[in-house]
């Protein structure tokens, strides 16, 4: 046995080692202003139909109410079923249950058909938002289900805030007892910049995202989340300018309604 | 927030308003269905046209759940067999009741209910059968008890059912209509529509047992597409947003004559039928 024997039958990797070299470039959505073309405070055009779902069913199955929206990419679809009877059958209040669902094709990767624990929260922080601006006292032992499901999605904070602004528009399509609509909107820390309604790309360029849920005629948030790290000072500045984007949202959705009831 | 300034001189019904919107900040005003109060102003709790009659201030939304009142005729289905009663889907907040007391027995045999009638009330009504019947009273937190305490009500069979919105059924002095296509109609101010094979009245009260059959009277291919054209006649009404009355829906029935059943749907001929029948119903006043 010496020691220049080589060993034929596998393939040997070479003697010396190297550290493969990083690009130092990293791919900056905001090098020059927005992907697409927006000011940084500006929100996503919005489309919005209600009832879109209503009269595709001859039985009672078909929903009570129902929104279609749009905000840029992002496509959302909601289903109002109820009040109707609930399952406790002795509850002072009525009680709002969501049902939140990314449909299989509507990310970047393959979503899966069976709900995963994200789609769970995500419901769960729907419920919270919404169910403040719902008048549930009004409905003694009765349910409200609300169904959601994302078609399309460009931006996770931007999409749960396209969610909750969808099912303010069906709830009102319903004909339900609300305090306020509920308007959402969301926004991205780049740098030292905060930047509205991010898109998927520009929300993995960020550093921290903000989610407000609010009632605007009320001037009251329902539902405020943040991931990152941000000083207070930050943080307050985003939640006010947040604010003062939700209450152009609620515009656009009290317009939409009163057009259609015209 | 929008709040009028001088709520005396604006007049403030016929107003498009939307959840949230102030109304009125009159302490004058008394605040009706639709709308809610704080700090003295009165809020609107829907979408909807703001409605006023004297002092009494109400938002009527578009598309509204059925709320019942004492005295409707309404057509529900059974969720549910419960003790010495059944729990009955009425397209409401919350199901109604239907209370063992307040049926007839077969026959008509006046008695109180025993224990042996408790255990067959499947034999009555089970669980998905339809009953057409009448609001009795509320319960204290405003579920409706119904009862069937007459002939004309009980278990309905030999049709199909229609769902409607129930602010196009009016409520009015007859619900039980034989069409002269001979069809019998059951409008239920709940929104649920019962169109069925004309049974004559003698017939049922002849045959005591009749009233809980669950079996079908023989139905002919001729009486099945009338009762589906009465069916989507219906829908069509529905759809375009047209009061269900016996007149609109005798006048669709005729109206429709020229085109086949499944073509009533297709949404030109629909539009067509229902600006003729609204056309129609307004000639008549």
């Amino acid at each position: 046995m010496s020691h220049n024997v080589v060993d034929r039958r596998r393939i040997n990797g070479p003697q010396r080692s190297v550290e493969p070299v990083y690009t130092t470039k990293v791919l900056d959505p905001f090098a020059t202003g927005r992907l697409d073309e927006r000011a940084l405070d500006q929100v996503r055009p919005i489309f919005i139909k209600t009832g879109p779902l209503d009269a595709q069913s001859l039985s009672a199955a078909a929903p009570s109410g129902s929104a279609y929206y749009e905000q840029g990419k992002i496509r959302v679809s909601c289903a109002i079923y109820g009040p109707r009877q609930g399952r406790k059958s002795n509850a002072r209040m009525g009680s709002f249950d969501c049902d939140f669902k990314y449909a299989p094709f509507s990310c970047s990767w393959k979503r899966s058909h069976m709900k995963t624990s994200d789609e769970k929260e995500i419901a769960l922080m729907l419920e919270h938002s919404i169910a403040p601006a719902i008048r549930l006292e009004s409905y003694p032992k009765a349910s409200i289900d609300a169904f959601v499901t994302v078609i399309e999605s460009d931006g996770k904070a931007a999409t749960i805030a396209a969610a909750i602004n969808c099912i303010s528009a069906a709830l009102a399509d319903a004909g339900i007892e609300l305090y306020d609509s509920v308007a959402a909107c969301s926004m991205a820390l780049h740098g030292e910049q905060w930047v509205s309604d991010c898109s998927q790309a520009e929300e993995n360029a960020s550093t921290c995202s903000l989610l407000v849920a609010r009632m605007p005629s009320a001037d009251e948030i329902t539902y405020l989340l943040q991931h990152g790290k941000t000083t207070p000072e930050q943080t307050q500045q985003a939640i006010q300018t947040c604010a003062n984007d939700c209450t152009r949202v609620y515009a656009v959705i009290c317009r939409y309604l009163q057009a259609t009831l015209e | 927030m929008e709040i009028d300034e001088a709520p005396q001189k604006v007049d403030i019904a016929a107003r498009i308003v939307t959840p949230g919107t102030a109304i009125t900040n009159d302490p004058a005003f008394m605040r009706g269905h639709g709308t809610f109060s704080e700090h003295d102003t009165i809020y609107s709790s829907v979408a909807g046209v703001v409605e006023r009659i004297n002092k009494l201030v109400s938002v009527r939304p578009l598309k509204q759940r059925y709320s019942g009142e004492i005295g409707d005729i309404i057509v529900g289905r059974i969720t549910e067999v419960a003790s010495k009663r059944w729990r009955v889907d009425v397209n409401s907040r919350q199901d109604g009741v239907l209370l063992l007391s307040s049926i007839n027995l077969p026959g008509g045999i006046q008695r109180r209910k025993s224990e042996s009638d408790e255990l067959q009330m499947r034999t009555f009504f089970a669980e998905g059968d339809l009953v057409f019947a009448e609001v009795q009273s509320y319960f204290a937190d405003g579920a409706l008890s119904l009862h069937t305490r007459s002939i004309q009500y009980g278990k309905l069979r030999n049709g199909t059912l229609v769902t409607a919105f129930p602010q196009l059924v009016p409520r009015s002095r007859s619900h039980f209509h034989t069409l002269p296509c001979g069809v019998d109609v059951v409008l239920g101010v709940n929104g649920y529509i019962w169109v069925s094979k004309h049974v004559p009245a003698s017939k049922v009260e002849a045959n005591a047992e009749l009233i809980y059959s669950d079996k079908n009277e023989p139905i002919s291919d001729d009486e099945r597409e009338v009762i589906a054209r009465v069916a989507n006649c219906i829908q069509l009404l529905n759809r375009m947003y047209v009061k269900i009355t016996d007149t609109s829906i005798i006048f669709a029935y005729d109206a429709s004559v020229a085109h086949p059943v499944k073509d009533l749907l297709k949404h030109d001929v629909a539009v067509e039928l229902a600006h003729n029948v609204m056309a129609y119903l307004e000639q008549q006043g």
